[in-house]
């Protein structure tokens, strides 16, 4: 079953989930994939960034639970976990795990980039760039 | 008789608020005018294309949870008890 989750900064620990989730693989996996969405420190302009501010709806979960569960109905695919961090994240801090577990690789690294791609497209969460000069909402990014 | 509107990211600075109640219009064209006669230009320039009435792209609206696309569009009727999201484009991750 998908395991998802939105969480403040500071509220997940990276390597404690992986070892979280390494107790609990199925026998029938071979290959764990994962996807780590850091913030950068430049902006498209080339501007030094102070801070990304992320927020989202009520239905941000719903919709990361209803992109893991279609992930995980694909043949090869065992689990799916997907934790987006919502908050003041300056450069360098984790912003979005994806975790995928499947029997062998090629299943798995082809569902990471389709996920992210989805939770850009369809999640109901928007983030804001802080550079020195200015402030914007990212669209579609 | 009340609709509630919920407003995300770039909406939620231009109203300054992130939800209210507002008596019931007759659909959403109604609503976003009510809205625009509140808030003024700023509201507006989100709303709609430069010197038109034509909703920008970058601007979702759904209405109990369906975007209004697959309604009627502005013209998708609003009555008691519904709920009004306003939002632009997504950029998790």
């Amino acid at each position: 079953m998908a395991d998802v989750g939105i969480h403040r900064k500071g509220e997940l620990d990276f390597i404690k989930l992986i070892e979280k989730i390494k107790r609990e693989l199925g026998k029938e996996v071979g290959a764990l994939g994962c996807f780590v969405g850091i913030v950068r420190g430049t902006s498209e302009g080339g501007e030094p960034v102070k801070y990304l501010h992320y927020e989202c709806s009520e239905e941000a979960v719903k919709k990361l639970e209803r992109i893991a569960a279609d992930v995980e109905k694909r043949p090869g695919i065992s689990r799916v976990w997907i934790h987006h961090v919502i908050d003041d994240l300056k450069p360098g801090e984790d912003a979005i795990y994806v975790i995928v577990a499947g029997g062998h690789r090629g299943e798995v690294f082809a569902a990471l980039p389709q996920i992210m791609d989805r939770i850009k497209a369809e999640a109901p969460i928007w983030k804001k760039e802080v550079t020195k000069t200015k402030e914007y909402w990212v669209q579609g990014a | 008789m009340a609709i509630t509107v919920k407003f995300f990211a770039s909406f939620r600075e231009v109203f300054g608020k992130s939800q209210v109640s507002v008596p019931v219009t007759k659909d959403v064209r109604a609503l976003l005018d009510k809205l625009v006669e509140e808030i003024g230009s700023k509201l507006s320039e989100q709303f709609y294309e430069p010197g038109t009435h034509k909703l920008r792209d970058t601007v979702n609206i759904l209405v109990n949870g369906r975007g209004i696309s697959l309604l009627n569009g502005l013209d998708t009727p609003l009555k008691d008890g519904d709920t009004v999201a306003i939002f632009p484009p997504v950029s998790g991750g």
